[in-house]
């Protein structure tokens, strides 16, 4: 249970360990050590990938040609909703989140992970949520917009509702933790590393949205008792009052998996390049900027619906548009970065290195649409609610924050296992994704610019529809079998592979360059 | 020890759920929904009572008949319908099969369904031994405008004029077969009873009637729920041209066929038809729209007698 | 919105600028990797790579925006004249007026007489239409991807929307694009633009 701390970034942070194989069972279930807990997070994060991927492959095929093959919209819309959920805050969130917990300590230097116990309950309250959902099987797809999602489900419905006041607590239990331990910091915000800023800014997003989402969810289940009748307009409620309050959380969820995945590059760059960020100024403003830009550009996503031409909607629409800017600044550093200097030859032969320019492709490609699905005059043409939405969204949170923490848990995984992973199965993996993710992304950019809708089991057999669905099917399928690559590769090096050296990603052949992390590079 | 245990963990899990998700899918649901239509009726998001009428400006003609209609529609007569039509295995005196037990209608074992020992006795039909195959026009009438194959050609017969041009009377579906006569204003003078139908999410009150063989009923259907519907009537020869379209995606841009229609019945309306039935048999009524009839809104009108069609309940 | 103002160049212009964008973005990565050249930015390129962010982020909000005040306008002077102009009439913003009558799962049309059709709706090509949608049981969506324009419903209030119907006659497809239950697959219907003659071969976008 040594760590070797260093105060240089772009040193190693542990000495790899085969600690998987020391743990028990019931140490892996229940301690508090930092490593169990982030380990336990990834390994659970990606159960629930296989689950909410099988849905999607399972809806995917019914999606390949025209005509109900297997099943009709019930069960599909069943998966449709499973699947967002899962992926979303059962996979993608607690994922990143549980690498920056095993980073956390060491690059923050508080050599444990502070209110342990609140993200061991974080944890389960999560596990319970998936269950009920599971068991629940809702079909009112993971916007659930009042008042349809009051009146389909069936008499399980509850569940759902009571899975979304889960997840709320539990995502606000995460911001708590993450919080305590930035503020566990000793050396002055000045000096405080990236992951930190991204962790604070992290934090602000989860402790201020997420009590509105376990709002949203206990009201929809008191509404569907007929207790209240707050979001149902047959019983005096209000569809606005749910839309705000639901995208109140909405948009700052979309940032969850966003901000930690971009902790995570600007984590793992140093590492491999061996030399400090091009500029850790630009990277603090940029995530204080998109954390306080989060939350009051969520408008956005339902400005059709707005009757009224106000100020309001053009302020949503600048304040949109302006989110632009920080995020731009994020891959606009991290570029300068990568260009400033050599790249040593260590780096580009690295997985977490390959997957984390993947991520960083893909970040540009579902980001620069941001720009047009921002504008109310395009946003009303083919953007609202076809598919260039899921090819956006897929872009920024398979494509990116997925990759991230791929990236991340392929960077942790010499730590925890003592070992290496089969280089080979891992390239494969890498290929893979990148023309699974990138075929599936423009496929549905193209379906969604010729209107095709979401949330449909069927559709009718128009040219320009049907080859790009076969094509996103068979994208879908590549993208999961580069996961069970993935899967297999982590089970069986943790047994076979090869013993990972003293530090497994050591630089070579590079050129001697400044590596103190407070020096940055003058102008 | 902990990868192999969450690996295997992971995949049971994995299985139980799709099982769970796929195959013991909870069946389709959609609660009833609240009524607003006082409260939009009165501020005007929606129409007063008795407001619309029905536009003439878009024909059938822009709604397509999947291919697939009439191949369905001589399967259905070839097979469940074979009981109402005992001509056209050439034997006119075979005592009815009970219609959709399935194996009894199937042209080929004719002759089996003929001795089943349950097959109702109703061999009493009018008429039933002077159908025609096919709906041949050219064939004999038993009776002059009892076939409804030549309805089509006779507007009087086929619309009733207080009901506007939705609704309608398609007498070519499934040939001469229909055995449900829509009546016009002076045949319906003659209707013995009235039979009231309430229509609302997701269901028929009653779900089901029951006429005597040649009894004219008049229908008062009324639209009691919170969003429109509509109302036909099917014989059971269309029921596999319907549950084609259940789950497609063009279900709302196809035409289909009926006994009769009438779209479009908004909230608080109502409308009357008046009907008889010339033979033995059983007949549905439906609200055609998607998942309005898989949810429940559909029923059963038969003749005494007659069981209702296998598969009714969804 | 574009394509009823007859705007689409404005459009295609955003586009370019997100291509253009998304190319450079990514060229820059490549170049950062496998270029041998290495070259130390200096922080005043940052500064001005925001000025010229900045300066598209203002020119995509004040292009929008224009484009969508203008399109209020359109309904605004719908307004100002209902009661006095009939649709169709000289002097009126539209040449059709039709009420949409959104439900779980499809579309009634109302024409100016209050006349009814279900699931589709005929207008004269290239004529200028107003929607007035409204729904009472759930969120809906209407979307026309033929004449390039979507709006979000939601029960108990009347949405307006114009467009500007194809000039080719044909039928063009109506489809719910908000989730509203079950049914949302089928939630679809025509545009049916053409005189008296039947409709020709179905088209779409």
């Amino acid at each position: 249970m040594t760590a070797t701390t260093s105060t240089d970034l772009t040193g190693p942070h542990w000495t790899p360990q085969d600690l998987l194989g020391g743990w028990t069972l019931r140490d892996f279930l229940f301690s508090n050590d930092y490593r169990i807990i982030a380990v336990k997070g990834i390994l659970t994060a990606l159960v629930m990938l296989a689950l909410a991927g099988l849905f999607a492959l399972t809806f995917r095929a019914e999606l390949t040609v025209p005509d109900i093959q297997f099943f009709g919209a019930r069960v599909y819309m069943g998966l449709m909703t499973v699947h967002g959920m899962l992926m979303v805050f059962g996979f993608v969130i607690p994922m990143v989140i549980s690498v920056c917990y095993y980073l956390m300590p060491v690059v923050l230097k508080t050599e444990r992970l502070h209110w342990a116990g609140a993200a061991q309950a974080s944890y389960w309250t999560l596990i319970l949520g998936a269950l009920l959902l599971i068991v629940g099987r809702p079909d009112f797809t993971w916007t659930f917009y009042a008042p349809m999602s009051l009146r389909v489900g069936g008499d399980l419905v509850w569940m759902g509702y009571l899975a979304i006041v889960l997840v709320g607590v539990s995502e606000f239990l995460a911001g708590a933790v993450l919080l305590r331990n930035v503020l566990a910091w000793k050396n002055g915000w000045g000096s405080m590393p990236l992951l930190g800023w991204g962790m604070f800014s992290e934090a602000l997003l989860l402790l201020l949205s997420t009590p509105m989402l376990a709002l949203v969810g206990a009201i929809l289940l008191t509404d569907w008792a007929g207790l209240t009748g707050i979001y149902d307009p047959a019983q005096g409620g209000s569809t606005t009052t749910f839309l705000w309050m639901f995208w109140f959380y909405g948009h700052p969820a979309v940032y969850l998996p966003l901000v930690p995945a971009i902790a995570i590059v600007y984590t793992l760059l140093p590492r491999f390049l061996g030399r400090p960020m091009w500029s850790r100024a630009s990277g603090i403003i940029a995530f204080l900027l998109l954390a306080v830009l989060s939350f009051i550009v969520f408008h956005h996503h339902f400005q059709p619906s707005v009757t009224t031409h106000s100020w309001v909607q053009r302020a949503f629409q600048i304040l949109t548009l302006a989110i632009f800017i920080p995020s731009t600044l994020h891959v606009f550093n991290w570029i300068a970065t990568l260009w400033y200097d050599r790249i040593p030859a260590s780096a580009h032969a690295a997985i977490p290195f390959r997957f984390t320019i993947g991520a960083i492709f893909f970040l540009i490609l579902g980001g620069v649409t941001g720009f047009l699905n921002a504008q109310i005059s395009v946003d009303t043409d083919f953007i609202h609610n076809t598919y260039w939405i899921p090819a956006h969204f897929h872009a920024m949170f398979l494509g990116f924050c997925a990759q991230m923490a791929v990236a991340g848990t392929y960077y942790l995984y010499p730590y925890f296992t003592g070992r290496m992973v089969n280089r080979a199965l891992a390239n494969t993996h890498f290929w893979l994704w990148q023309l699974g993710i990138f075929a599936k992304v423009m496929l549905m950019y193209a379906l969604g610019y010729a209107y095709f809708p979401r949330w449909v089991v069927d559709y009718l057999p128009l040219p320009e529809w049907t080859g790009a669905q076969m094509g996103v099917t068979m994208a879908g399928a590549a993208i999961g079998l580069g996961f069970l690559i993935f899967a297999a590769n982590l089970a069986i090096s943790a047994r076979w592979g090869a013993a990972a050296p003293e530090d497994p990603w050591a630089r070579s052949d590079r050129e001697p360059t400044m590596t103190a992390a407070t020096a940055a590079p003058a102008e | 020890m902990i990868m192999r245990f969450w690996l295997l963990a992971g995949i049971l899990l994995v299985a139980l759920a799709w099982v769970l998700m796929v195959p013991l899918s909870p069946p389709s649901y959609q609660a009833s929904p609240r009524s607003t239509v006082a409260d939009y009726r009165a501020s005007g998001v929606i129409p007063q009572v008795g407001e619309a009428t029905i536009s003439d400006a878009v024909g059938h003609d822009v709604f397509e008949i999947p291919e697939t209609d009439a191949a369905h529609a001589a399967e259905e007569t070839a097979a469940g319908a074979m009981p109402d039509m005992p001509g056209m295995a050439g034997d006119a005196d075979a005592p009815m099969a009970e219609p959709g037990t399935g194996d009894g209608g199937h042209g080929a074992d004719a002759g089996v369904a003929g001795t089943m020992p349950e097959a109702p006795g109703m061999a009493d039909m009018p008429g039933m031994d002077t159908m025609p195959e096919s709906g041949g026009a050219d064939a004999p009438m038993a009776e002059p405008g009892t076939n409804d194959a030549g309805m089509a050609d006779m507007p009087g017969m086929a619309t009733m004029p207080e009901s506007g041009g939705a609704t309608e009377s398609e007498g070519d579906h499934g040939g001469s077969q229909a055995g449900i006569r829509v009546l016009d204003g002076m045949m319906a003078g003659m209707a013995g009873r009235t039979v009231e139908i309430e229509m609302r999410e997701w269901s028929f009150s009653p779900p089901g009637i029951t006429v005597a063989t040649g009894e004219v009923v008049r229908l008062t259907v009324r639209n009691a729920g919170n969003v429109p519907h509509e109302f036909m009537i099917m014989p059971p020869q269309g029921m596999a041209a319907v549950a084609y379209r259940l789950e497609r995606a063009d279900w709302n841009l196809t035409e289909h066929e009926a006994i009769f229609e009438r779209q479009m019945v908004m909230p608080g309306d109502s409308f009357e038809v008046v009907i008889q039935a010339d033979r033995p048999g059983n007949w549905m009524y439906m609200c055609m729209f998607p998942f309005h009839m898989q949810f429940g809104m559909m029923g059963s009108l038969v003749t005494e007698g007659t069981a209702p069609m296998e598969g009714m309940k969804m | 919105m574009q394509q009823a103002l007859g705007l689409m160049g404005d459009q295609a212009i955003m586009i370019g600028i997100t291509f253009a964008m998304g190319i450079a973005g990514i060229a820059g990565l490549f170049m950062a990797l496998f270029w041998p050249r290495r070259w130390r930015l200096p922080y005043r390129v940052e500064i001005g790579f925001i000025v010229v962010l900045a300066g598209i982020v203002i020119y995509a909000d004040r292009n929008s925006a224009q484009t969508f005040q203008a399109y209020e306008a359109g309904l605004e002077t719908q307004q100002a004249l209902s009661g006095q102009v009939a649709a169709g009439q000289e002097g009126a913003a539209f040449d059709r007026r039709i009420a949409v009558y959104a439900f779980q799962w499809g579309f009634l049309f109302f024409d100016e007489d209050g006349a009814a059709s279900r699931n589709a709706v005929k207008v004269a090509p290239g004529a200028k239409v107003l929607f007035s949608i409204a729904a009472n049981d759930v969120i809906h969506g209407f979307n026309i991807p033929a004449a390039r324009m979507t709006t979000e419903l939601e029960p108990g209030r009347v949405q307006s929307i114009w467009i500007q119907a194809p000039q080719a006659p044909g039928k063009y497809l109506i489809q719910c694009l908000n989730y509203c239950g079950l049914g949302h697959t089928q939630m679809k219907a025509w545009l049916v633009v053409g005189d008296d003659a039947p409709p020709a071969a179905q088209e779409h976008g």
